[in-house]
């Protein structure tokens, strides 16, 4: 018990450390990947992003559209949660490397939807010019989603799925129960 | 399907059913306000008691040092709803989910009510750290409380079944 909660706050300080100090260069290559989806997108002139001070600064192009500077950090500290949890389990290296993975996408595929969320309903007259109200709800909505539980959930998700037989919780077998139940002194 | 996505699918699909109405205008006016300011007004009562001299408005907590405003997803409502969902999507019996929800939400809020008082003695005291303490810090606490509560309920659940 005491050990497993030794690993878990080693865990949450290696992962803080790993989100605090890879940030920027991960907010570099999220914003690449994220640039090349967003190009689909004609609305956002095809946009370029970049690392700004643990956010990402999103600017058109090719047309006349507002910047908008997203907080990168805020889409992307849930790896703290799933290091601590790892790291609590102290095994499954193949669980925890392919955890990461899909972790990673969702940071990709939340910064697209937080890029989106912010033309479409914090540019005044410009969003309401180019997205309709239900579209605006609708990214605002998942946006504000996955802030609130989605990003959590995805961690909670894997760390649950990966789990080994050996975490699973102790079964008793017939022949102990048997055997308990026919001990001395029980009924 | 193995029961392990049978489990994680029921549990998405509650999840979604119980944050989304958190979205929705009235919800958050009738009941995530409420949820809010009784935060906040405990929260107040502990910082009082630190000697702390705060004044205490709805889901606002001020003084000349600093003032929070608990918002939607500061009140700890997600995170129990989060691990609601979670003990709702395991195979156990109702009175053993009953206890769980009672036990499990009253962690979670004891651990947020612990969150908002830091938060302010923080903000008062090193605003700098603010914004990292915010998020990254205390809410992988509120969420990992309530994983690690569900994680030691459900090998229960499992060894009494």
């Amino acid at each position: 018990m005491l050990l497993r909660a030794l690993r878990f706050v080693a865990g949450a300080l290696a992962g803080f450390l790993i989100w605090w100090c890879a940030t920027p260069i991960y907010n570099d290559a999220l914003a690449s990947a994220a640039e090349k989806i967003l190009s689909v997108d004609k609305r956002l002139c095809g946009p370029h992003a970049e690392d700004v001070d643990r956010g990402i600064f999103v600017h058109p192009r090719l047309c006349v559209a507002p910047s908008a500077t997203i907080p990168a950090d805020q889409l992307t500290y849930n790896i703290i949660l799933l290091a601590a949890l790892f790291a609590m389990r102290g095994r499954g290296i193949g669980g925890f490397v392919l955890s990461l993975a899909v972790v990673a996408i969702t940071h990709l595929l939340s910064l697209v939807v937080s890029i989106e969320s912010t033309y479409a309903a914090r540019n005044g007259p410009w969003s309401e010019q180019h997205y309709s109200w239900i579209e605006a709800e609708a990214w605002v909505s998942v946006e504000f989603f996955w802030r609130l539980v989605g990003m959590f959930a995805i961690v909670f998700a894997c760390w649950w799925l990966t789990q080994s037989a050996t975490d699973r919780p102790p079964r008793e077998s017939g022949e102990r129960r048997r055997a308990r139940a026919a001990a001395p002194g029980r009924r | 399907m193995t029961p392990r996505w049978k489990f994680l699918l029921r549990f998405g699909l509650l999840l979604v059913l119980f944050e989304v109405p958190l979205l929705i205008g009235p919800v958050d006016q009738h009941v995530v306000r409420p949820v809010s300011a009784w935060i906040a007004s405990a929260s107040g009562a502990v910082l009082r008691v630190a000697r702390e001299r705060v004044s205490v408005s709805g889901t606002i907590i001020a003084s000349p040092c600093f003032s929070v405003d608990i918002q939607n997803g500061c009140n700890g409502l997600e995170t129990a709803l989060f691990l609601i969902a979670a003990v709702l999507a395991f195979p156990a019996t109702t009175r053993q989910r009953l206890i769980a929800t009672i036990l499990g939400v009253t962690l979670i809020e004891i651990v947020n009510l612990i969150r908002v008082v830091t938060l302010y003695l923080v903000g008062c005291h090193r605003r700098e750290w603010f914004e990292s303490f915010h998020l990254a810090i205390w809410q992988t606490i509120v969420f990992a409380t309530a994983v690690i509560f569900f994680a030691a309920w459900s090998r229960r659940a499992v060894a009494r079944a």
